[in-house]
């Protein structure tokens, strides 16, 4: 009988298990029914069978899904509704905050705006320097050859390579796929086409394979063969536009003058065969014409397969997909050294996404762009810094109001996010402001980096991805330490009225180190301002040792190099005019290097090479260079006029140890020449370098530059005369003119940009801090307002009261300053270290910023000290 | 006395005639046969548990059962107390209504 009635349940329960209700569905179904308690689910499922049994399958279970969406739309307008009216509570205090308390709000969000602000521009101009030529087909596998020298002045790199190496470098070593030599024309050229004449800058020429090894997208023209015959052009699609308007130019003729003071003019008829895009601009090769490298044969006098001639030329090459890099470097490094005797280069590989990046020699980017960055951070740390000190600092004035949220139910987790979120909001309204703030700041911001950031990278989706999660963690970073302090105020406590929350000792502490940190990284940087002012300062006044002023400069194009004695006599004329010569070079422009020098005396086996300038007759007089010994270039002596006599400084006197220079022979390139005088060192490189060892020549056909010195007065109308006569005489060419001290002071460029960027983050890093420090002030004032109402009434006088008030900020600026002298010290001793000659580390300068700081503190928090010590009493104590 | 709502009396007074058997399901049913309208079970366990809570109800879990996937019956049964406030809400309603018949005897007629 019960064997029986086993089997009946358990064929009943397969039965039962077969007609289960959509799985599905009751999933669902069980978690919105969350107490186990309530039947619902077996009722439902109990009424499912009933309709199944009576009506199908079907409808029981469109019944059943039904009963789950049934209370759907009420649930969620009721979870709406209720989440709708907490925001409204919650934005409707938040708004009520800002408007009763505008001082802090403003400090508040101008603050963090200020300090986004720095970041999203930092972090455009990063964004930018790292997209540098990223943007190549082979990028990873390009790289640019580079030879380290071991040099008097310790290890220098350069990227200039005699001809003949790119083509070694292609044929006998199987991972170079394509290697290219790119050559820059320095000097500005001559183009026209018909009737179109324009001086052309990004001239380049280059093997064909540099279209093989770049990403170069043709318009017009065949890439394969485009520079394949030396007398062919590619233009960009700028230049077309320029000289030939929309038309597709293959074919046509562009004329190309080429000049070198050193070598006869000739002029060519280049055939455009091809137009390209213009290249990107993060990109460091910035073509507007390229020009094929083998025409460089048609008319320099030299051996290409030579070894031993450097005239600017970069190598480029291309790396196989499987080429293992520094096993090739391996094998190239010690090239020179077997093939060129007494050659101590090492070469070695810079990719080229690299180069923008660090340049040769320290020259890259990445410098400004650490810098940039960690001054970026330091104001956005000093500006959530204020943030967070005012929120804790207020929290008190908002006890009632969570100890009332706490009671009507609110949970610890709900003050929580009231107070992120309402962080969140005043970064977003910063992250706004700021947006603003950049858009008004985009044309300086241009002007100082020297670069353009384009605007349509603040619109992508990596930057705007980029800039909300600094929103959010700003957002969160500064709003995590108010929204827990204030969540766990005890709502009994508060509501008696044991309201002295805001000054509990913990917060206490925390915000006196945060003040402490934010003053110490002020003072850090008002002190790195002041010494990199007073070091530029002293720059500029040094005494380079030759005079700079009144002298203009102007490149010898055209009949200037051939008619330079007529120039020199008709400019003579003017009486304005004091003197007239010839160089080279223009001090701190660079000169050129003669290797494998010899002299008489030598006593080193050692080979030496020494930096060279050719100069005229009166180039000594004009620049009041002082003799020591010796004498200066002569027209009456023919042996100079020959080139045959050579002037050199004091430290080449110690260079190359000659004892009694003064008649001695020098062979420069093999030509043997007496040393006539000694001339005294000055700085004819940039003050960061230390003075090297120089020899001056009079091979006048090496001259570039025409020097003028003029009289200080009528300096218009003495340079109107000099463009008179160059017109006159040079007439095909257009006059451009520069000023020596002027060149020399762009050297300093860069430092004098680095300071003034210092100059305005410190500012606005003081500014930041001042207005958090004012906040504070303002609250522990309004807070002591009974205590000093009372003071006042039992006798205390005006100074004490301010001086009660002022003591604690003085205590804390005192120990940001003793903070920050070790760290500013230490920072600008390495950075100092750059220059050779450098002011030393004073101690007023520290003294001095700690005093500025000091005063700037005081004078910040004095404006509340003095509003509330001079507060009538009566007014202070009466409310109560 | 706690009052009964209207919804609570409507239960309380399912779960009077249904006796032993007054379950979801059952209870639900009887709702509807009473007044046609159809009451989500939600809204049924909530009224429930409130006259729980007012102390008008008793709660019991019954044994499992295949068909409600091996879930238990929960009955419910009226209190003295439950009693008590129907009573009282009977009484409450004869005396809001009374003479109604003799108060809108003229509008029926339409006069």
């Amino acid at each position: 009988m019960e064997r029986i009635h086993r089997a009946d349940l358990g064929r009943e329960n397969r039965k039962m298990r077969r007609t289960k209700p959509p799985k599905f569905a009751a999933r669902i179904l069980s978690l919105l029914s969350s107490s186990k308690k309530t039947g619902i689910l077996g009722d439902t499922e109990e009424e499912y069978r009933m309709i199944r049994s009576e009506k199908g399958r079907f409808k029981a279970d469109v019944w059943y899904v039904w009963q789950i969406f049934r209370p759907l739309p009420f649930f969620i307008r009721s979870t709406l509704y209720w989440s709708i009216t907490m925001f409204k509570n919650y934005s409707k205090i938040f708004l009520r905050n800002m408007r009763r308390n505008k001082i802090y709000s403003l400090i508040n969000i101008v603050g963090l705006a200020i300090g986004l602000t720095a970041v999203i521009f930092i972090l455009l101009y990063v964004q930018h320097e790292l997209s540098f030529d990223r943007f190549h087909e082979n990028t990873g596998r390009i790289y640019r050859v580079i030879g380290q020298y071991v040099g008097s002045s310790g290890i220098r790199y350069s990227d200039n390579h005699p001809p003949a190496l790119s083509p070694t470098l292609q044929d006998e070593y199987p991972e170079v796929v394509y290697s290219a030599r790119l050559r820059r024309v320095k000097e500005k050229r001559l183009l026209s086409c018909q009737e179109k004449k324009f001086f052309e800058e990004n001239i380049y020429y280059a093997d064909p394979t540099v279209l093989k090894i770049f990403s170069i997208t043709f318009i017009y023209g065949n890439p394969e063969t485009a520079l394949g015959d030396p007398y062919s052009i590619v233009i960009s699609e700028e230049m077309m536009k320029k000289y030939f308007g929309n038309e597709d130019p293959i074919g046509k003729t562009i004329h190309y003058i080429y000049e070198k003071t050193i070598f006869k003019k000739k002029e060519f008829d280049l055939r455009v065969t091809g137009v390209v895009k213009n290249m990107p601009r993060n990109s460091i090769l910035q073509f507007d014409f390229i020009v094929p490298f083998d025409l460089n044969k048609r008319f320099l006098p030299f051996d290409f397969e030579s070894w031993g001639w450097y005239d600017s030329i970069e190598t480029y090459v291309l790396l196989g997909k499987n080429a293992l890099t520094e096993d090739f470097v391996k094998k190239i490094e010690g090239l020179f050294k077997s093939l060129v005797q007494g050659s101590n280069k090492v070469l070695d590989l810079q990719p080229l996404e690299d180069i923008k990046l660090y340049g040769l020699n320290n020259t890259g980017a990445i410098k400004n762009v650490r810098i940039f960055t960690i001054l970026a951070l330091i104001t956005m740390f000093i500006a959530s810094i204020n943030f967070m000190n005012l929120s804790t600092a207020r929290s008190s004035q908002r006890a009632k109001e969570i100890g009332m949220r706490k009671i009507v139910g609110a949970k610890k987790r709900d003050v929580v996010l009231q107070f992120m979120g309402e962080s969140l909001l005043l970064s977003s309204i910063s992250f706004v402001l700021s947006m603003i703030f950049i858009f008004l700041l985009l044309p300086t911001i241009h002007k100082f980096i020297e670069e353009e950031i384009l605007i349509d990278v603040l619109f992508r989706f990596e930057t705007l991805a980029a800039a909300a999660v600094i929103v959010l963690i700003t957002g969160i970073f500064s709003g995590i330490y108010p929204a827990f302090f204030l969540s766990s105020y005890k709502p009994v406590s508060v509501v008696k009225g044991i309201s002295n929350i805001g000054r509990v000792g913990h917060s206490k502490f925390i915000r006196k180190t945060l003040v402490v940190v934010q003053f110490s990284l002020s003072v850090i940087l008002i002190i790195c301002t002041l010494i990199m002012l007073k070091q530029f300062h002293f720059i500029n006044e040094r005494n380079l040792g030759f005079d700079r002023e009144h002298i203009v400069f102007m490149e010898m194009y055209g009949n200037l190099e051939d008619k330079y004695e007529i120039v020199k006599n008709e400019l003579l004329k003017n009486q304005n005019i004091t003197a007239v010569t010839a160089s080279h070079n223009i001090p701190n422009t660079g000169s050129f290097t003669i290797g494998h020098i010899d002299w008489e005396g030598r006593t080193t086996e050692e080979e030496k090479d020494i930096d060279c300038i050719s100069v005229d007759f009166d180039y000594f007089e004009m620049l009041n260079i002082e003799f020591i010994d010796g004498r200066s270039f002569s027209k009456d002596i023919s042996v100079d006029e020959k080139g045959e006599s050579y002037i050199i400084n004091e430290r080449a006197v110690d260079y190359l140890g000659i004892k009694n220079p003064v008649g001695k022979w020098l062979a420069l390139w093999g030509r043997k020449g007496q040393i006539i005088g000694i001339v005294k060192d000055f700085h004819y490189e940039s003050l960061r370098n230390e003075i090297t060892p120089l020899s001056f020549t009079l091979w006048r056909s090496f001259n570039n530059y025409l020097l003028i010195k003029i009289k200080p007065e009528n300096r218009f109308q003495t340079i109107a005369e000099i463009k008179r006569i160059c017109h006159e005489l040079n007439p095909a060419y257009p006059f451009e003119f520069r000023f020596i001290d002027e060149a020399i002071d762009n050297q300093y460029r860069n430092d004098l940009r680095l300071s003034q960027l210092y100059k305005a983050f410190t500012v606005i890093s003081i500014f930041i801090a001042c207005m958090g420090l004012f906040g504070l002030a303002a609250f522990t004032a309004e807070q002591r307002t009974k205590e000093i109402g009372i003071r006042k009434v039992l006798g205390a006088s005006l100074s004490g009261v301010i001086f009660l008030l002022s003591k604690n900020y003085i205590k804390w600026v005192i120990l940001a300053i003793i903070i920050a002298l070790p760290v500013a010290y230490f920072s600008m001793d390495h950075w100092l270290r750059n220059f050779a000659y450098r002011i030393a580390l004073d101690v007023w300068i520290f003294i001095f910023a700690g005093i500025v700081a000091l005063g700037i503190a005081l004078l910040t928090v004095s404006y509340q000290t003095i509003k509330s010590a001079t507060a009538n009493p009566v007014d202070s104590l009466r409310y109560e | 006395m706690k009052e009964l709502t209207k919804a609570e009396e409507t239960l309380l007074l399912a779960i009077l005639r249904l006796k032993d058997n007054a379950y979801g399901v059952a209870i639900k049913q009887q709702i509807q046969k009473a007044t046609g309208k159809s009451l989500p079970y939600g809204t049924l366990y909530f009224i429930l548990e409130q006259l729980a809570k007012k102390g008008y109800v008793k709660r019991f879990t019954g044994e499992s059962r295949p068909e409600r996937g091996g879930r238990s019956r929960i009955y419910y049964t009226h209190t003295p107390e439950g009693i008590k406030a129907l009573e009282h809400a009977y009484k409450m309603q004869q005396k809001i209504w009374n003479g109604y018949t003799e108060l809108t005897w003229g509008e029926k007629t339409g006069r």
